[in-house]
């Protein structure tokens, strides 16, 4: 029988899922990542305080791993590769051609975006977290939030080629 | 143009973080300001996009590699490419490593740089430690030396995690130091190498319930929850008494 923590791990995947492809900008690394946090998770059960924001914890578990990910890729100089990112879009997201490359082409350039900007972009517009609770699960001032999040509107439009009106 | 407190503000605007007294500001603006209303509806258009772009695996069956992952049927699975590097140092186990304060300088090509001992108390790596926030690193966008997590020992010592990568790239070393009175020590190190198996030969991978080097260390420390910002806070304002 499942206990109460595996049982609401099990029901936060779809989000840690969701997190992960938008960290890794593909959903099969996102799911190595999940499947990575999940057995972290379970290891370190006995640590999480009944009462608190599981996915807070969850989170946080997996923004850890894919930080750990990302220095051991940028020591090996390995990029994440947008065309087989591109693989794993099963067609789910968008019903017409020119919303999944649109929807692609968003893939692809939020991959592009320093760490620390994509983390808060994705945790704000992807996740619906509030500033404070990024700030608190970043261990980062609130101010510093809004700025990174600021700059990553910024040049992700730019990557798109949508320069933002300002 | 707009400064990039206005786009900030703008932003807080659309994420809906304003107080209601600036939110009504910011809606005179808007009245006045055709720029701004474009900046809004592109902000708001590019966080439709962001939600629609990964939306997927909130419509879709989890898969059961990952159901079964979190029903134990994949207990285990370590992170691929992690390789505990079995030499000098952690040769045998790592009940030996934990514990074991080594006062004197390990040395040679390969070497962690974080190494079982006391901390010098002058040195930035106590610095670090004694007055780090968690996530706070030695050097700029987290590189270097970097606070991971802060808990309390069986022992009730505190307890910070931290790791490093080396100069050249090629190892990334975990440690655990706790405070022992006034001072810091060293009591666990695991370098892994960054380099896969045919990049370098004289690796072994870890394997079996070995995988895990730190969370073995956890374990026989009994390390508690990990400690929030504001306890780790407290902790430093007190110079991490906790009586």
């Amino acid at each position: 029988m499942a206990s109460a923590f595996e049982t609401d791990l099990l029901a936060s995947i779809p989000r840690l899922r969701r997190f992960a492809y938008s960290l890794t900008g593909s959903l099969e690394e996102g799911d190595e990542l999940v499947q990575a946090a999940c057995e972290r998770a379970l290891q370190n059960a006995s640590k999480f305080r009944p009462g608190t924001r599981m996915d807070s914890w969850l989170f946080r578990i997996v923004q850890n791993l894919w930080l750990d990910d990302r220095r051991r890729a940028s020591s090996r100089g390995v990029a994440v590769d947008p065309d087989a990112a591109g693989l794993s879009d099963g067609g789910l997201s968008a019903r017409h051609a020119e919303d999944r490359m649109m929807l692609q082409r968003v893939r692809e350039a939020i991959v592009k975006l320093p760490k620390e900007q994509r983390l808060v972009l994705v945790l704000v517009t992807v996740e619906g977290l509030s500033y404070r609770q990024v700030a608190e699960m970043l261990e980062t001032p609130i101010g510093t939030v809004m700025s990174r999040l600021s700059r990553a509107r910024l040049q992700l439009a730019a990557l798109l080629d949508e320069p933002r009106v300002q | 143009m707009k400064t990039e407190i206005d786009m900030i503000r703008l932003g807080a605007y659309v994420d809906g973080e304003l107080s209601e007294t600036d939110r009504a500001e910011v809606e005179a603006r808007l009245d006045h300001s055709v720029e701004d209303r474009l900046s809004v509806a592109q902000m708001r258009e590019m966080d439709l996009r962001l939600a629609l772009a990964f939306r997927e695996p909130i419509d879709a069956p989890i898969p059961e590699a990952l159901v079964a992952c979190v029903q134990g049927g994949a207990r285990g699975f370590a992170m691929p490419g992690w390789r505990a590097i079995v030499g000098m140092g952690l040769a045998a186990s790592i009940a030996i490593a934990i514990g074991a304060v080594i006062g004197g300088q390990l040395s040679g090509p390969g070497q962690p740089v974080i190494i079982v001992g006391s901390v010098a108390s002058d040195g930035a790596l106590s610095s670090l430690l004694e007055t780090g926030a968690t996530g706070e690193s030695l050097g700029p966008d987290r590189e270097g030396v970097t606070l991971m997590s802060t808990f309390l020992d069986g022992a009730g010592r505190p307890c910070r995690e931290i790791e490093n990568i080396d100069t050249g790239g090629f190892n990334l070393t975990r440690a655990i130091a706790c405070r022992n009175g006034d001072a810091w020590s060293v009591e666990f190190t695991a370098a892994q190498s960054l380099l896969t198996a045919g990049e370098r030969e004289d690796y072994v991978a870890a394997s079996g319930a070995g995988a895990d080097l730190l969370g073995s260390a956890l374990d026989v420390l009994d390390a508690g929850p990990v400690l929030g910002p504001s306890e780790v806070s407290d902790l430093i304002s007190r110079k991490w008494s906790v009586e």
